[in-house]
């Protein structure tokens, strides 16, 4: 799946430009602030429906004009679709073929074809829900009943907490707002894990070559395996491994279940869900010598950002095996200026080996995904992309 | 609407307005349908409206809709004894008994559970329910609430505040709709029709 080429109109300093992309590889550079990251930010916009940056759409409508739009023209195997999207004052609207699209999940569906990877070091340290997130979405391109079942499950979370505010609920009505709970949030974790079962042997691969040693892999806790009172993150004996894939839906719904009666007393206090995949753990974690080391407490921002840019790579991977080797269009903004020069050339060397096509931005660096005759550059500057090689 | 309308049809378009899937557009056919047809026709309909609303309530035993104490379905001797099918709403009644697949007596609850709508047990007939298993030898009940989050987590609320009463209790089957093809099912549907599979 790739891009044939996109035209940025009235979005935030772009020129308006027909921009004719190569299969394989593209990168816009430039120094910073003449649009290099908007030009990039326009074709997230286009795949994914969601900026990476701030979320505002009058930030991305160019100052003074009523409304934006970016079309493009997304190819695969055999056939062709025009996208668009436009946003005005009213919201966003997107296209296909002309036609108007109104769910945005149905677009998506149909597209979904453009991975952001972005420098947040932040996500290996920041709050689970991030971690948690990032799963979440890439189950949600690999299993397009995922929203459906997402849904389900926050009903229920937001019904039973409701619950709290009643003064007396009898054990019975309690009983069935748990099972409820238990039931939609069995199937949230079931396909977080049976995500992670094959994820995590591409990230402890592609880990490896970034040179973070061996068995790079996400941990993932059910909240109902946290020790009682503890803690999210850290609290967690190392011991104590938990194997990720391999249990049934029943009993995880039994476990969930379980958490609830033991939690009954916190939760009265708190008046919250305490146990349920909303409050789940996932963590970065490296095999040492002397165990499993969470990248959270002892990685290197070296390591942290490496660690975040094999999880990306791998969900990237992920995709395309779900889409029977479909590519998807990835999108890397400035990466390369963050690794030192050992990942740097690890990194040219993964990203000439996935079939995809990428969209890259450098300050400098140029030469450096840029293989003789598989590219296209572009100098970026005040809004206009000018080829260059 | 063209502010020369005689209000008398104001009135009526915006009533017709309120009720479910009429629009502008349909509530001003209608009323200058009803204007042009004869005077009683216009009566007919105004004594139908009315007379419903007067003579229409619930069932004294099992909350369906009836005009008497106790509704048809009640009253019918034909019916099987001992075993109750629970639903939402009347109209999920009617539309079991439509199937002609069920010969017991039912109970409607008027809704299901929601917290966040403040509805818990005490404002459904759950009581009622609980005295008819004992005063007319209930020996099986059937959970036929809706397949959604409401209706499930009421499911289990029934099955919790009935299991000590002895009852047998057992839910709708739940699976692909017939004519419904498997590729546009959800996986959730999917693999519950999977666990319910019958052996052939």
């Amino acid at each position: 799946m790739r891009m044939d080429w996109v035209e940025p109109d009235r979005f935030r300093n772009l020129h308006r430009q027909k921009i004719h992309l190569h299969p394989r590889f593209n990168l816009v550079y430039g120094p910073n602030g003449q649009g290099k990251t908007n030009f990039l930010e326009a074709v997230a916009c286009l795949g994914s429906l969601r900026s990476f940056r701030t979320a505002g759409k009058n930030d991305l409508i160019r100052h003074g004009e009523e409304m934006c739009r970016v079309s493009g023209r997304l190819l695969w195997a055999e056939s062709e679709r025009i996208l668009s999207i436009s946003l005005d004052q009213r919201g966003r609207s997107q296209f296909i073929d002309d036609r108007r699209i109104a769910s945005p999940e149905e677009y998506l569906r149909s597209v979904g074809a453009v991975h952001f990877i972005p420098e947040d070091v932040g996500m290996v340290g920041g709050p689970p829900s991030w971690r948690r997130r990032i799963l979440d979405r890439a189950v949600f391109e690999t299993r397009p009943g995922y929203p459906s079942e997402y849904r389900r499950f926050l009903s229920a979370l937001r019904q039973r907490n409701a619950l709290f505010r009643k003064a007396r609920p009898s054990a019975e009505e309690r009983e069935g707002w748990d099972r409820a709970l238990a039931e939609t949030g069995s199937w949230i974790l079931k396909r977080r894990m049976d995500l992670l079962g094959t994820l995590n042997r591409e990230m402890a691969a592609l880990g490896e070559i970034l040179e973070l040693g061996e068995g790079l892999h996400l941990r993932y806790t059910p909240s109902f395996e946290k020790v009682p009172g503890g803690s999210a993150i850290g609290n967690i004996p190392w011991m104590e491994h938990y194997e990720t894939t391999g249990r049934s839906r029943e009993a995880l719904a039994e476990g969930i279940l379980e958490g609830l009666f033991r939690e009954r007393e916190r939760e009265k206090r708190s008046g919250h869900t305490l146990v349920g995949p909303h409050r789940d753990a996932v963590q970065f974690l490296l095999e040492g010598s002397g165990g499993p080391v969470d990248l959270a407490r002892f990685g290197s921002q070296g390591q942290k950002r490496a660690a975040v840019l094999a999880l990306k790579l791998a969900l990237v991977r992920e995709v395309a095996r779900a889409r029977e080797g479909e590519w998807p269009l990835v999108i890397l903004d400035d990466v390369s200026s963050e690794l030192d020069e050992a990942r740097k050339k690890a990194l040219t060397g993964i990203i000439r080996e996935f079939g995809a096509q990428f969209l890259l931005s450098a300050t400098k660096d140029r030469d450096l995904f840029f293989p003789e005759g598989e590219g296209i550059a572009w100098r970026v500057q005040a809004g206009a992309l000018q080829r260059t090689a | 609407m063209l502010s020369g309308t005689p209000p008398s049809i104001k009135r009526l378009i915006e009533e017709l307005k309120r009720l479910p899937g009429i629009g502008d557009r349909n509530a001003e056919r209608l009323a200058f349908h009803v204007l042009g047809a004869p005077a009683e026709r216009a009566e007919a309909l105004a004594r139908a409206l009315v007379m419903m609303k007067k003579t229409v309530r619930d069932c004294r035993r099992c909350y369906n809709l009836t005009e008497e104490d106790l509704c048809g379905i009640c009253r019918d001797p034909n019916r099987t004894e001992g075993i109750l099918c629970i639903v939402q709403t009347a109209r999920d009644l009617l539309a079991i008994e439509g199937t002609g697949q069920y010969k017991g007596r039912y109970h409607v609850l008027k809704g299901v559970l929601s917290p966040m709508r403040g509805i818990g047990p005490e404002d459904l007939t759950v009581q009622a329910l609980l005295a008819r298993i004992g005063e007319e030898g209930i020996k099986e009940v059937i959970l036929a609430t809706n397949l959604n989050v409401e209706g499930e987590a009421t499911a289990s609320y029934l099955l919790a505040a009935l299991k000590p009463l002895g009852v047998k209790v057992s839910r709708i089957a739940r699976g692909i709709p017939i004519g419904g093809s498997l590729e546009h099912a959800d996986a959730v549907t999917l693999g519950l029709a999977i666990d319910g599979r019958k052996e052939l």
